[in-house]
């Protein structure tokens, strides 16, 4: 299976509305691709939110609208953050009965009331143990934080080397959210408080925007780029359903699949697209994803080798924190960026001799957790 | 409730009837009892937790399943927690006084998810003092917000409805009879359980609490103007207060998103020592011509990086206010260098009250 196509919009507060946002990354992916729009025989979309804050569901008929004339078998995948991972997983598994299937996901979430938005995105906790104790988004992260701290001896200092990273490559991406230059420790260190430990540029941002991609079951052409492994596994929905809070065993598992179908280690992956909805996340992926045992990512972190010119460079886009995080199109838009890598299209933040990538999209807390590995032609 | 399977130990947090690995019958398994493994705060408001700073506490019970809670009262890591209700049970703190103090504490009570019980003297000034609260709320509230954050407030020109409360506290003139026959009332009508504390910025809390039932329970809480803005609660320890009455104004403290401090029943605890002997002496300084008023301000202000002069400080307090705390910690401590200068006595015989009344070392 191969990706013969992507497209996407910028990330960030945006005019376009959701069908606006779906098409203009259709457009691009199609333009992308070595075929026309009407090739394409199903389509996967992925989203999160529409049903509440635009009132809209029923989005494979939506999609269809965007597309007179072509009534493709069209299915609406939602897992939370990681609804465009899961998409990406579900076009995978039906790729058997089409030639070539369209992912897209995207989310308009610029609209609503933020208070009221805070909300709806604690859905991905559960209802009684989770949303209704106040424990909204970034709680959630702030105890997987807190429980690293106590276990690690990670500090919010480590957290900032996070943010700093993924800003200065968003510096370099401009489709992304906080495509800015000017972020600096100063600046990190003064931010209000969100969650304790957890400060503003620990947090994500609030997103618009939409990503696209053309998986076929054959090899057209030779910018095309080899899905080499694949899965998806859950876990409990709440936190205070597990027993460990440092880790999501659904993203170990998967990785361990993924690695395995591929026939390669974690040694072997050149650079990886990872679910930093928080800047604890990033540690917490880079452990389950087995670049280094528990605890030890800090080591990374603090030697810089996830930085653009280090060892094993992580979230070359920006990441979740400054490409920005529109949840149905951020797992499209981590393998967007890998293809990008690994065609060596990614102009200044190419990163060099890229041949494995790896993207890791996560629901909610660990809840959900899809993990590609990707394979450059060169 | 957790749901067990009596054959294999699976459980789940849902009542399920049998299980649906073995086939097992399942038992229930309930328990109030629990440790805090961990706790964040959460400083942003959403629309169904609107009253921020409230806490999350991970909690983790004696067969080793997790919960968590939501909470206004800070809890440390490791203490044991019994949890009763399904909402957790917030304070009801009962002011007297509608002055800027009261009313700037009764803000922050509602702010932080408290009920209030307001008493004053006339009714009059219990309608301003609502409006005023009001008005204050509606920064960063909508109308609706600020309802039902009033609604947890209740009026009242009786003492007697005051015997609810977990914590009194008395914010009224710094008059020793006056709040000797507020305690003495306030001790005589409520349980021995309910903490009655004075917001006194000069008086001391021992005499205060001389002679009374329960003179363990009386305790200094000095907040300090603009209450929203100013983060430090000095809380002062009677030569009876009980070092259990303490904690809990430590967490009451730490509820309301101030910063406690501990300090001994002193003339002028920690802040206002050093600041009146400090303005008693820019006064001193001016008399002496030193320097003049605008001088000194910037000196202060440019040299020791305070955010205003002793002088624009001593205005905004109001003069009269300030000569009153003066010679308090004057008769109190016997200090010489805190005998009230004539200029500030002058002053506040002219009726130049600083702020206030427009006219103290600046025109306003």
């Amino acid at each position: 299976m191969y990706i013969t196509g992507i497209g996407r919009t910028k990330f960030g507060i945006l005019d376009k509305s959701l069908p606006e946002l779906l098409y203009e990354s259709m457009h691009k992916a199609i333009d992308d691709c070595p075929f026309e729009i009407e090739d394409i025989g199903a389509i996967v979309v992925s989203n999160f939110l529409a049903g509440n804050i635009q009132n809209q569901l029923h989005l494979g008929s939506l999609v269809s609208s965007l597309l007179p004339g072509t009534n493709l078998p069209i299915f609406h995948t939602e897992a939370a953050c990681s609804s465009g991972g899961i998409a990406v997983f579900q076009a995978l598994s039906l790729i058997n009965n089409f030639e070539n299937i369209m992912v897209i996901g995207g989310e308009k979430l610029s609209t609503s009331f933020n208070r009221r938005l805070y909300k709806y995105i604690s859905m991905a906790g559960d209802n009684l143990r989770d949303q209704q104790e106040g424990l909204i988004f970034p709680a959630q992260y702030a105890i997987v934080a807190s429980q690293y701290f106590h276990a690690y001896g990670a500090t919010r200092d480590d957290l900032a080397r996070i943010a700093l990273k993924n800003y200065s490559n968003a510096a370099l991406n401009k489709f992304a959210h906080f495509n800015i230059k000017n972020v600096d420790l100063n600046i990190l260190n003064s931010a209000p408080v969100i969650c304790s430990p957890l400060g503003l540029y620990d947090c994500c941002p609030i997103s618009d925007g939409a990503a696209a991609i053309v998986i076929s079951k054959e090899k057209k052409t030779n910018r095309d780029i080899k899905i080499i492994g694949y899965a998806a596994k859950t876990d409990a929905i709440s936190l205070s359903q597990r027993k460990e809070f440092t880790t999501f065993k659904s993203a170990k598992l998967a990785a361990k699949i993924a690695f395995n179908m591929a026939k390669v280690s974690p040694n072997d992956v050149d650079l990886a697209e990872v679910h930093d909805c928080f800047t604890i996340a990033e540690l917490i992926a880079m452990e389950d994803l087995g670049f280094c045992g528990p605890g030890e990512a800090l080591k990374l972190i603090r030697k810089d080798e996830t930085s653009l010119s280090g060892s094993l460079p992580i979230n070359t886009d920006g990441g979740l924190l400054a490409d920005g995080h529109p949840f149905g199109a951020t797992g499209i838009a981590q393998i967007y960026e890998i293809v990008m890598q690994l065609r060596g299209e990614a102009g200044p933040r190419q990163v060099s001799k890229a041949k494995i990538g790896l993207a890791h999209n996560i629901g909610g807390v660990g809840g959900t957790a899809v993990v590609h590995i990707l394979e450059g032609s060169s | 409730m957790r749901y067990c399977c009596a054959d294999c130990d699976r459980t789940w947090d849902y009542p399920v009837e049998t299980c649906i690995f073995c086939g097992g019958q399942i038992n229930k398994r309930n328990t109030n009892d629990f440790v805090v493994k961990d706790v964040v705060s959460v400083s942003i408001p959403s629309e169904d937790h609107p009253i921020t700073p409230y806490y999350v506490m991970l909690l983790r019970d004696n067969t080793g399943s997790y919960r968590f809670k939501k909470t206004f009262k800070h809890h440390d890591i490791g203490e044991s927690v019994h949890i009763t209700g399904e909402q957790c049970r917030r304070c009801t703190i009962g002011i007297i006084g509608t002055g800027i103090t009261g009313t700037g504490i009764a803000e922050i009570a509602l702010r932080t998810g408290n009920a209030v019980i307001l008493k004053s003297r006339s009714q009059g000034s219990l309608e301003n003092a609502l409006n005023k609260l009001s008005r204050n709320l509606s920064k960063g509230m909508n109308t609706e917000e600020v309802q039902i954050l009033l609604n947890d407030v209740i009026t009242t020109t009786d003492y007697n409805s005051l015997v609810d409360s977990d914590f009194i506290i008395e914010s009224v003139v710094e008059n020793l009879n006056i709040k000797r026959d507020i305690f003495l009332t306030l001790d005589s009508i409520c349980e021995p359980s309910v903490i009655i504390a004075s917001n006194t910025s000069s008086l001391s809390i021992s005499q205060i609490a001389d002679g009374l039932r329960y003179p363990e329970r009386i305790v200094g809480l000095h907040f300090f103007n603009p209450i929203t803005k100013m983060r430090l609660v000095e809380i002062v320890k009677g030569k009876k207060t009980s070092d259990d009455i303490l904690n809990k104004c430590i967490d009451l403290a730490k509820q309301l998103n101030k910063v406690p401090i501990l300090v001994k029943d002193t003339p002028g605890f920690v802040v206002n020592r050093l600041l009146f002997t400090m303005i008693n002496d820019a006064c001193n300084m001016l008399e002496e011509k030193i320097s003049s008023i605008e001088e000194i301000d910037s000196a202060m202000k440019l040299g020791a990086n305070f955010p205003m002069g002793p002088f624009e400080l001593a205005d905004l307090i109001g003069l009269d206010l300030c000569m009153e705390i003066i010679e308090n910690l004057h008769d109190a401590s016997g200090n010489a260098s805190l005998r009230p200068s004539e200029m500030l006595r002058e002053m506040v015989k002219r009726q130049h009250f600083g702020k206030k009344s427009s006219k103290g070392f600046y025109e306003y």
